[in-house]
């Protein structure tokens, strides 16, 4: 018992320690450099340590459950917008001849799939959009995930060049995502690409 | 044992006069292990696991991926009744939007029938053999014998987990341990052909349905081949032999002629059957789709709906003139009445990205036309406008 518990003690602390580093600041008022753009938040969030795409940024500001804006650019053809997490569900991969009505569904399988499959991702309002001045586009997404809780949540995205530029907002119905959206909007609108 | 137990483990004949009717001395006959109505005694190892189960099944009944339209549930729900008898009241049918082929039986009576099998089922008696193959495993109590005979093992754990998180989930399944054993698959399949055949289905239809399943697995060329069905029962191919001989002995002893009813089970899919395939599209399976297309054709889905999804899949699955393709599968779509007014739209892109404008214009025009109050108005108005037109 004697020599367990400081054992114990001291494998807890580490893996504690370790636990402590998933989240950075990203700072109110500063360009934060992204995949081929940058954006300029109003207010703090938090960057998330993971990555769901080698080229997919998440903030969140009071936690992935109950917001999330994932900062997604430089998508060439062929290349999916996050890593494949099930084998029997894989990612659609975004091609360069796809329009904002092809990127729509392409965002609906991509989050759905994330989601083991257990979501259904519903989309509408597609609009055009300003983009950091080029042409883009916009739409809304809603979906109960797999516990049960209604997300809601807008997608800036453009295709300049041939490649895929994206930012999706989404948060708890609840609250959440009316009372972020003025600072989501002031992300979208900070563009410059 | 308990008393409760003890009477809930008497054989009881389960349809009387459903064997006088169609004495099917060549098949096995199965009974149910228990009497209708039986609830296990709380504080019994089968009671705990009711009451997680009955856990699971609140949550179902206000999942939003039910299916409540009133009338499809009425008609899955009759079929389980007939099948049955007077354990129909025990049964609790819950269609679930999921585009995988899947059902499902719980030892609560809690029973899946997901969308994914809605699709692939050709007539009644298809889905009918389904049906039957679950109520045999429940009126068998095999979730429960099953999870007994693991109960000591980490592998009891990984069982139960899996009972309590597949029902709605698409892929959530370890394959490990089978929600059920190769014996208790043989047991329902032979359960349910009894049940089947008893209200007069006909037998091969169950042998039809498993053959089309095994040839659309194998058709993927997409993926890994694990479907979760697969994961959760035993190969087919013994199961399917088996299935040909009883079907064949029953046949042999018959005294009616069997029926598949194939229209009333495409009466009642009909309606739904646009909204199910779009959630199956989502699945990417671009082989599966044509055979399963190449199908609905057969049996005389609305023609126009048909050709909309062959469009679509050829220009999710590109390849050689996959343009001209799916503007041929689209043209002949909008040509019926059954088109979805999305078939407009879809031939509106398809031209702007070829740039024939003025077509694309026509299509756009007549998607809104038809369409109205389009959420994504805005975005088709600014293709029709003439910045949008110069856009690509």
């Amino acid at each position: 018992m004697n020599k367990v518990l400081p054992a114990l003690i001291l494998t807890l602390s580490a893996l504690l320690l370790a636990a402590c580093q998933p989240y950075s600041l990203v700072r109110a008022n500063n360009p934060v450099k992204l995949n081929g753009y940058s954006v300029t938040p109003g207010e703090e969030w938090n960057k998330a340590s993971y990555k769901l795409g080698p080229k997919a940024v998440t903030w969140t500001s009071n936690g992935e459950v109950l917001d999330q804006l994932i900062l997604i650019g430089d998508i060439g053809s062929g290349e999916a917008l996050f890593k494949n997490t099930n084998k029997n569900l894989p990612m659609p991969p975004f091609t360069s001849d796809m329009m904002p009505f092809d990127v729509e569904t392409l965002v609906k399988t991509s989050l759905k799939n994330s989601a083991n499959g257990e979501v259904e991702v519903n989309t509408e309002n597609l609009q055009p959009a300003n983009f950091g001045g080029k042409s883009g586009f916009r739409f809304n997404i809603s979906f109960y995930t797999a516990s049960g809780l209604l997300k809601s949540g807008d997608v800036l995205g453009a295709v300049k060049d041939g490649k895929l530029y994206l930012m999706i907002y989404s948060a708890a119905d609840l609250h959440y995502y009316k009372s972020k959206l003025p600072e989501v909007e002031k992300v979208f609108a900070s563009v410059i690409i | 044992m308990t008393a409760g137990k003890a009477i809930s483990r008497l054989l009881v004949a389960l349809s009387v006069s459903g064997l006088l009717a169609n004495p099917l001395v060549a098949a096995q006959t199965y009974t149910p292990v228990f009497q209708p109505g039986y609830r296990p005694a709380p504080d019994t190892d089968e009671g705990g696991f009711w009451y997680q189960v009955d856990k699971v099944e609140r949550d179902v009944a206000r999942s939003p991926q039910l299916v409540t339209d009133p009338e499809l549930n009425r008609y899955v729900n009759d079929l389980v009744c007939k099948l049955a008898g007077d354990y129909c009241s025990g049964i609790r049918v819950y269609i679930i939007k999921n585009p995988h082929f899947n059902a499902s039986m719980y030892p609560n009576g809690m029973m899946h029938v997901w969308t994914g099998l809605l699709l692939r089922a050709e007539n009644e008696a298809q889905l009918a053999a389904v049906l039957g193959h679950e109520i045999g495993h429940y009126l068998r109590s095999h979730q429960i014998d099953r999870w007994r005979s693991l109960r000591n093992g980490a592998s009891a754990a990984i069982f139960l987990d899996m009972v309590l998180t597949m029902g709605l989930a698409t892929m959530a399944v370890a394959s490990g341990a089978s929600a059920f054993g190769r014996d208790q698959e043989i047991e329902a399949d032979q359960f349910g052909m009894d049940l089947m055949t008893k209200q007069g289905y006909e037998p091969n239809e169950a042998v039809n349905l498993w053959r089309y399943v095994n040839a659309e697995q194998a058709a993927d060329k997409s993926k890994t081949g694990h479907s979760i069905f697969f994961a959760t029962h035993p190969q087919p191919k013994q199961r399917i032999e088996k299935l040909e001989e009883t079907a064949r002995a029953v046949t042999q002893h018959k005294q009616s002629e069997f029926v598949s009813a194939e229209q009333n089970y495409l009466s009642a899919i009909t309606p739904h059957y646009l909204e199910f395939m779009e959630d199956h599209f989502e699945l990417q399976e671009y082989e599966q789709t044509e055979l399963l297309l190449l199908k609905h054709q057969q049996l005389g889905y609305p023609q126009g709906q048909i050709d909309f999804f062959r469009g679509r899949l050829a220009m999710l699955q590109k390849g050689a003139d996959f343009q001209a393709r799916a503007e041929t599968a689209f043209l002949a779509s909008i040509d019926t009445a059954a088109a979805p007014a999305e078939t407009y739209r879809e031939l509106g892109y398809l031209y702007l990205k070829s740039r024939k404008n003025q077509e694309a214009a026509t299509m756009f025009h007549k998607y809104l036309d038809s369409q109205p109050d389009a959420s994504d108005r805005k975005m088709i108005e600014f293709y029709l406008s003439p910045i949008g037109n110069a856009h690509e």
